[in-house]
C-alpha cells in the first residue's frame, strides 16, 4: 500500500491480487450472483484506487476497502430493486419486503445442489443484507470476532448479538432440517 | 424473552464459535445444565452450524478470473481515458466560449444563442448517456444481434 501511495500505481495490482478472493466471497453473499459480485469487486477496487490519497496509512487496508466494497454492493442492491420496480414497503431499506428470495439471488449457482443446501441458500437469500453480511464474515470468510469487530467498527459484544439475531432468523427458516 | 435468557442465547454464539473465555464458557455450560430449553436450542444451533459449515461459496473458474483481470485493466484504462476526454472537452468548450464572448462584431444575442445551444446539447447528451449507462447492465437485449 505504501508503494502505491508513493506513486507506484502499478503495484496496486498486487494489492488486488491479495484481496480479490476474499472480496469476491463477501460481494457474492451480499449481491447473490457471480457476475454482479465480480462487477462490484472491480468497481470497489477502482474506487479505492481513485480515493487512495484519502487512505490513512496508520490503518489497515482491508477494513477501509471493505467499507468501499460494502457501499458499492448496497448501492447496487438498491439500484437493482428500483429497476425491478418492487414496492419498498419495508421499514429498513435493506430488508426484503417479501418473504421470497431476491430473484437475482441465485442459490443454486453458489453450491452443490441438494435439498438442505438449497434450502439453506434460499433462507440465506431472504435475510436482510446486514444479517447476510455478519454470517458471511463469520462462516465464509472464517473471521474471528475481533476481526469482524474491527472491520464493521462495532464492539465484540455487538458482533455476538448480531450473529445471534441473524442465526435465529436463519434457524426459523431452516427449522424442519434441524 | 427475559434479558437473562437473551444474555445466554447471545453467549451461546460465542460458545459455538469458540470465542468465549474459560470463565464465560464455564458460566454458560453451568447455565445450560439447569435450562433444558436452552440445551435444546443449543442442539439446534449446533445442527445449523453443521449445515453452514457444509456449504461453500462457489469460486470463479480460472477462465472467469482471466476475464475478471482483463476487464479490470480495461475498465481502469477506460476510466482514465474518459477523464482525459472530459477534461479536454471542458477545456475546449471553455476556450471557445471565452473566444466567442470576446469576438468583436458578433451580436450579443447570437453569442448567447450559440452558447445556449451548445450547453443544451451537452446537457442532453450527458443526461441520455447517464440513463443508458445506468440501465445497460440490466438490458436483456444487450447481447442480441439485431
Amino acid at each position: 500500500m505504501k508503494a502505491v501511495l508513493r506513486g507506484e500505481r502499478h503495484r496496486f495490482g498486487d494489492l488486488v491480487g491479495r484481496y480479490v478472493h476474499r472480496a469476491h466471497g463477501i460481494a457474492l453473499t451480499l449481491v447473490g450472483n457471480m457476475p454482479d459480485a465480480m462487477d462490484m469487486v472491480q468497481e470497489a477496487f477502482l474506487k479505492s484506487l481513485r480515493a487512495i490519497e484519502t487512505f490513512d496509512t496508520t490503518q489497515r487496508f482491508f477494513p477501509w476497502f471493505y467499507r468501499i466494497l460494502k457501499n458499492s454492493c448496497l448501492s447496487h442492491i438498491k439500484r437493482r430493486r428500483r429497476l425491478r420496480k418492487i414496492s419498498l414497503t419495508s421499514k429498513h431499506e435493506d430488508e426484503p419486503d417479501i418473504e421470497l428470495p431476491d430473484l437475482t439471488f441465485n442459490p443454486s449457482a453458489l453450491a452443490v445442489r441438494d435439498e438442505i443446501r438449497e434450502r439453506f441458500w434460499w433462507a440465506f437469500g431472504t435475510l436482510k443484507t446486514s444479517d447476510r453480511e455478519i454470517l458471511s464474515l463469520r462462516h465464509f470468510q472464517e473471521m474471528a470476532y475481533e476481526e469482524i469487530a474491527r472491520i464493521l467498527e462495532i464492539p465484540i459484544g455487538t458482533v455476538m448479538s448480531r450473529l445471534f439475531h441473524a442465526r435465529r432468523k436463519l434457524r426459523e427458516k431452516m427449522e424442519r432440517y434441524l | 424473552m427475559s434479558p437473562e435468557r437473551e444474555k445466554y442465547q447471545i453467549l451461546m454464539m460465542g460458545y459455538l464459535d469458540g470465542e468465549l473465555s474459560p470463565e464465560e464458557e464455564e458460566d454458560f455450560l453451568q447455565h445450560v445444565k439447569g435450562d433444558p430449553e436452552l440445551a435444546a436450542e443449543l442442539t439446534k444451533y449446533r445442527n445449523l452450524q453443521r449445515i453452514t459449515d457444509s456449504v461453500r461459496l462457489s469460486e470463479p473458474t480460472d477462465q472467469e478470473w482471466e476475464r475478471f483481470w482483463a476487464r479490470f485493466y480495461n475498465r481502469a484504462e477506460r476510466q482514465a481515458g474518459w477523464l482525459v476526454v472530459i477534461l479536454g472537452a471542458l477545456l475546449l468548450i471553455g476556450y471557445t466560449a471565452i473566444e466567442l464572448i470576446r469576438a468583436p462584431g458578433v451580436d450579443i444575442l447570437l453569442k448567447v444563442g450559440i452558447l445556449a445551444v451548445v450547453l443544451g446539447f451537452a446537457l442532453l447528451f450527458l443526461n441520455v448517456l447517464r440513463g443508458r449507462l445506468r440501465t445497460l447492465r440490466y438490458d436483456p437485449y444487450r447481447g442480441v444481434r439485431r
